[in-house]
């Protein structure tokens, strides 16, 4: 970038606060620490730990007005929380109100909060969740991890369910999973972001900076994986957990590319490679969610015996000029560091010529498979998203897991 | 080719996609919107959402600087957007003081690791040379 539009920044305007930006990094290093620099703007609460429990009576619209208002929701109308709605969704676990799930620690503000059961609940109610749909959230909320995370980038997550609990709840794991239309599925999803929000993620410039942001925070992609139906083993056994036992996984990223009608002209295998390009292969992460008719046509047509074959090929077959890999400024910010640092493959990867071919994707046990669809269409996504965390859905339950339905498509309402 | 053609190629019923906003009619004209306040003034008591953060030990912050003149001031590059990213905008941050502020000494420095790493040894070297200040960017 040319020296004058490098000065401009400097002497223009921060388009943040409209002040001029060298002004105010002088007045950083000079302007004496304040009492109350590090306060958050978390209205309504007080900083002594004391919280009001109960607001102030009022009508519907003035309570979904303050509620909106006060930024404690996603901008959509909520299921008002009063106490008989809060404990009855609290029927759905036997843990103690109080007990505590989470602690969330907020680095841009440098604040903690403690997260209880009672506070999960309340937010079930928010979101539209149903106290059977408790047990998952609890889940969600026990791994502290938001669903926006702090950034100016536009992080998009994903929120898989595995296990009995998926049919219990009649989530939707075949026709149409991702769309909005199974009830589980959508309320789950909300609540993730809803959480978010009250953990105190999504206060303007204080925690809240995703520049364009990104629509998958509405309801985070939640789903449940197609098990009765996949040629594969759950995702959840992947990660050592029982078949049995119900699970939540959580995946970040912030792109996915959709395959549209199928691949007569080319393998899945080579199209799936042509699309993997399109993304960073950051610490060779992807995430890739198959139709259940994809997945059998790769287990029982090309050999691939489990997820975790295929993924090896993709590991093999993957190939991108080092300069192109280089080149993309993510990259070079987090994996040229390891580079410098000897890190192997990165370090031989940054002596290469820019047109050398190299497999980014190094590490085919950082590549996900998730088998979600209705089998209508043999499609798939494949995303950049990377696995973050699981938790047992079981330890929150009230009552122990039941047989459910075994096509995938729980909780769809049956056409008029 | 006409766009019917090419839906049915591409297995999607023309019929179908034409008939799509007939959904929409199915309501009855006299329905009332969904945004649309149904409730009278019924008064409710909700649960207070707000959770209370709380702000953790911390190690206090050095005092600020009184003045700028016959300071050493760091200009610390975080390596956002990757390696030599950013030290063309310190460099003219660097020029700018220079011009407008010349008795004030700037040293540009890169920090090790990706922006979210710890360079112990930066800030250290930073102490050991009694710099005055440190000015950390670039963030994206």
């Amino acid at each position: 970038m040319p020296p004058s539009v490098l000065r401009g920044y400097i002497e223009g305007k921060d388009p943040a606060t409209q002040r001029t930006v060298i002004e105010e990094v002088i007045e950083a290093i000079t302007k004496p620490v304040s009492e109350d620099e590090f306060t958050g703007d978390f209205a309504p609460v007080s900083r002594t730990g004391v919280r009001q429990t109960l607001l102030e009576p009022d009508t519907e619209d003035n309570l979904q007005r303050l509620f909106y208002e006060r930024g404690w929701t996603d901008g959509l109308p909520i299921i008002l929380p009063t106490e008989e709605r809060v404990a009855e969704m609290l029927a759905g676990t036997n843990r103690a109100p109080d007990e505590v799930v989470a602690e969330i620690f907020l680095h841009d503000t440098q604040e903690y909060l403690t997260f209880t059961v009672e506070m999960v609940a309340i937010i079930g109610v928010m979101a539209g969740a149903r106290p059977e749909h408790l047990p998952v959230l609890l889940a969600v909320a026990s791994t502290g991890h938001p669903s926006i995370p702090g950034s100016t980038t536009p992080f998009a997550c994903m929120l898989l369910v595995n296990g009995p609990i998926r049919n219990e709840i009649e989530m939707n794991s075949g026709i149409g999973a991702f769309s909005p239309r199974n009830l589980a599925n959508s309320v789950i999803g909300r609540a993730w972001t809803l959480l978010t929000i009250n953990w105190g993620y999504m206060r303007l410039r204080k925690q809240f900076w995703t520049s364009q942001g990104n629509p998958i925070g509405y309801n985070n992609m939640c789903v449940a994986e197609n098990e009765e139906r996949s040629a594969w083993e759950p995702f959840h056994v992947q990660k050592n957990f029982r078949p049995e036992e119900s699970v939540i996984s959580l995946f970040r990223g912030w792109s996915f590319v959709n395959n549209v009608v199928g691949s007569s002209h080319r393998s899945v295998g080579k199209d799936m490679l042509l699309q993997l390009g399109a993304l960073p292969g950051l610490f060779s992460a992807a995430t890739l969610i198959l139709d259940p008719l994809v997945a059998r046509h790769l287990k029982e047509n090309e050999g691939f015996r489990t997820k975790l074959d295929f993924c090896r090929w993709l590991s093999e077959n993957f190939k991108m000029p080092a300069g192109q890999f280089w080149g993309t400024d993510l990259i070079h910010m987090m994996m040229a560091p390891l580079a410098d640092q000897g890190v192997e493959p990165y370090a031989s990867w940054k002596k290469l010529p820019p047109d050398a071919l190299i497999a980014p994707y190094d590490k085919p046990e950082n590549i996900n498979i998730v088998v979600v669809g209705g089998e209508t269409s043999p499609m798939w996504k494949v995303a950049d998203f990377a696995y973050a965390a699981s938790a047992s859905v079981d330890k929150w339950r009230a009552k122990p897991a039941a047989d459910g339905c075994t096509d995938g498509s729980c909780g769809l309402p049956d056409e008029p | 080719m006409d766009r019917r053609k090419m839906l049915a190629l591409l297995g999607v019923s023309p019929t179908l996609v034409a008939g799509a906003p007939s959904y929409a009619r199915t309501a009855p004209a006299s329905a009332p919107s969904a945004g649309a306040s149904v409730v009278t003034d019924r008064m409710i008591t909700a649960v207070n959402p707000a959770v209370t953060p709380q702000l953790p030990k911390r190690i206090p912050l050095a005092p600020r600087l009184d003045k700028l003149d016959g300071k050493t001031i760091y200009l610390v590059d975080t390596d956002w957007g990757g390696m030599g990213q950013n030290d063309g905008i310190l460099q003219e941050m660097q020029a700018w003081f220079a011009e407008h502020m010349p008795a004030v000494k700037t040293i540009i420095k890169v920090k090790k690791g990706n922006f979210v790493t710890d360079d112990p040894a930066l800030w250290k070297e930073i102490a050991d040379a009694k710099g005055d200040g440190v000015v950390l960017g670039v963030a994206g």
